[in-house]
């Protein structure tokens, strides 16, 4: 209890700190008690806990009691959820419920748990007198993510990785040592980003494109990555919002330069090129070099 | 006997007065700051605490409630002598794994580019940031989406105006002339590369062109056209481009709203055959570009030929560089 010379209201407080107790886990009546003896190093009657248990009720304090454990339902802070925020809860749980990656589904759905707690006596009301449809979005998201399990394990036990990779299913395969880093979705298909210890950088894996994926024994650990620097002009160089791992290195009269050494080097090409001739790489000289590639094999598409 | 019975017929009297209070004033400092004098005047109103106390009795129970973890700042003249609760642990709290496995969400629904979806899950996101443990789990649910810089009454507006034919005054922030004003008739909103798009006919270049919502200062004034009048002062060219995809690109592909599949095909080097209907043909390249050499253009002729110089224009600029 206070260690200072405050004076505080200790009934208030022992009211207080098992009420805490109560939103974290349920409890029952003797488990109370001892916690409370436990908090406050003293002796209380077991009607003491009646009588907090009464005062909370009295309050307005939403008890529930199943096998003799109580636990509180709802929040003493509530929020107002509209019908579109209802809507869109039950789009996040089936969404959760198609995923494969457990740890993440479990998160959302705890998530979606605790937001159910904070619901306000409104927010109730609406879901007892309304019929709440799911959100449909544009166009469905369809997760594929069907592989998923085994590289969330591989990410969790933080071990180097070889894998065998296709670009695309008709590429020839590839062999990486990697750093598995994390998974993540885009457009509902799942990928790997992992730090590469050939090219010292970051690369996306899409999942369904891994061959086959071996565990080494040897931690994982992630060196400091090579930078691509390259220069923007003109407008762009006036509008260009910072993307993930971009610095702006030098402000010119009519150019920035900038350097990025997060994204994934394939990717960083594609985004860059969408730049026209606003863009230029400058270091290293093996990313210019790839740029000319890579124009020089779409040019020949139309030789 | 007599008490028991009491008791159980006014549950009131079996509860702790002290509890009672801290928790009835935690409650009030939920629901505003209140200075010593305010909390006292409703503690004197309130049927089960009714009587008066003494000003300490009130200090001792903010003690207690900082005491069991509410941040509450003191009184001061700056506050109005209010005591302000900053944060309480009495709920349930999200943890960060669990904001982060909800950023993951809107991270893959931005990858969509359903921008409408992405605006319903940021006002939700906004509502559940209350239930956060720390301010940096705060500030994740709360801006980190692309659409943070947005006013979401000025894409209402330009949604509405695109659909009841209104040509627009707008003052915009170009990145090379600063604030302008010119007349743009808004036609639809797109979401691409992480930023929102309102396109539409700009009357100063005379083109059908795209604006970034967010460089959008103000509309100043919104005139209903007919169809007729805005397919004269403002024509719209419309040019049809197929092309083909394979690949990493054919597999990632996500369709956008004036494109269609028109053929897929499992055994071709190109599994997929599509149809766009092109307005603007730079944002159209910036999209072809994107895809690298898994994307052939197969037609018209003349598109694949401006593509072609585009691609020598880009390479100029590297063999002329350093």
């Amino acid at each position: 209890m206070p260690e200072n010379n405050k004076k505080i209201a200790n009934a208030g407080l022992r009211l207080l700190i098992m009420l805490k107790e109560l939103f974290q886990r349920p409890l029952s009546a003797r488990e109370l008690l001892y916690f409370i003896e436990e908090q406050t190093d003293n002796v209380y009657r077991k009607e003491v806990i009646n009588k907090y248990l009464n005062t909370l009720k009295i309050l307005g304090i939403n008890l529930e009691k199943n096998k003799n454990r109580y636990s509180i339902k709802r929040n003493i802070e509530t929020i107002e959820y509209d019908k579109m925020d209802l809507s869109l809860i039950l789009f996040i749980q089936k969404y959760a419920a198609n995923l494969h990656h457990e740890h993440l589904k479990e998160n959302i759905l705890e998530a979606l748990q605790l937001i159910e707690k904070s619901y306000s006596p409104r927010t109730l009301a609406l879901l007892s007198s309304k019929k709440i449809r799911t959100y449909l979005p544009q166009a469905p998201v369809v997760i594929k993510d069907e592989n998923i399990k085994k590289f969330e394990k591989y990410c969790a036990e933080k071990l180097k990785l070889e894998i065998v990779y296709k670009e695309n299913p008709e590429a020839k395969e590839q062999s990486f040592k990697i750093a598995p880093v994390k998974l993540s979705y885009k457009n509902g298909i799942a990928f790997l980003t992992g730090y590469c210890y050939y090219s010292n950088s970051y690369k996306l894996f899409l999942l369904e494109n891994i061959i086959d994926a071996k565990q080494t024994p040897q931690l994982s650990m992630i060196n400091s990555t090579g930078a691509v620097t390259f220069r923007l002009t003109g407008r762009l160089a006036h509008s260009y919002v910072l993307k993930e791992g971009d610095i702006v290195i030098q402000h010119e009269t009519d150019s920035i330069i900038v350097s990025n050494s997060i994204e994934d080097k394939d990717l960083l090409l594609k985004r860059l090129i969408r730049y026209y001739d606003a863009c230029e790489i400058l270091y290293p000289t093996v990313m210019r070099e790839k740029m000319l590639n890579l124009i020089n094999e779409m040019e020949n598409l139309y030789a | 006997m007599q008490t028991n019975l009491n008791k159980s017929q006014a549950p009131e009297v079996n509860i702790t007065k002290t509890g009672y209070r801290a928790l009835f004033i935690l409650m009030k400092l939920i629901e505003k700051p209140l200075s010593r004098d305010e909390i006292l005047e409703c503690l004197s109103a309130d049927p089960i605490a009714k009587k008066d106390f003494s000003k300490d009795t009130i200090t001792n129970t903010i003690n207690a409630l900082r005491l069991a973890g509410c941040i509450i700042s003191r009184p001061t003249l700056r506050t109005g002598n209010k005591y302000i609760l900053k944060s309480h642990p009495f709920g349930a709290i999200l943890t960060t794994q669990q904001a982060e496995a909800l950023q993951n969400l809107r991270e893959n629904i931005v990858s969509t580019g359903d921008w409408e979806l992405l605006i319903y899950l940021n006002n939700l996101y906004a509502k559940i940031a209350r239930l956060t443990p720390d301010n940096e789990t705060k500030n994740l649910l709360l801006n980190k989406h692309p659409l943070r810089n947005i006013d979401y009454k000025l894409i209402n507006k330009l949604l509405f105006c695109a659909k009841t034919n209104h040509k627009l005054n707008i003052t915009y922030l170009s990145p090379q002339n600063g604030e302008e004003n010119f007349d743009f008739a808004p036609e639809y909103l797109t979401f691409e590369n992480e930023k929102l798009y309102v396109w539409g006919h700009n009357k100063k270049h005379n083109e059908f062109s795209f604006l970034r919502v967010d460089r959008i200062i103000k509309i100043n004034s919104a005139t209903f056209i007919t169809n007729e009048d805005k397919a004269k002062e403002f024509p719209k060219e419309v040019v049809c481009v197929q092309y083909k995809l394979k690949g990493y690109s054919a597999q990632t592909y996500a369709k956008n709203e004036h494109e269609k599949i028109l053929q897929e095909y499992k055994n071709d080097e190109y599994s997929l055959l599509i149809s766009a209907n092109v307005t603007n043909k730079f944002n159209f390249f910036q999209r072809i570009l994107s895809f690298g050499p898994d994307c052939l253009i197969i037609s018209p002729d003349t598109i694949k030929q401006e593509f072609v110089d585009t691609l020598k224009r880009i390479k100029r600029r590297y063999d002329a560089g350093e």
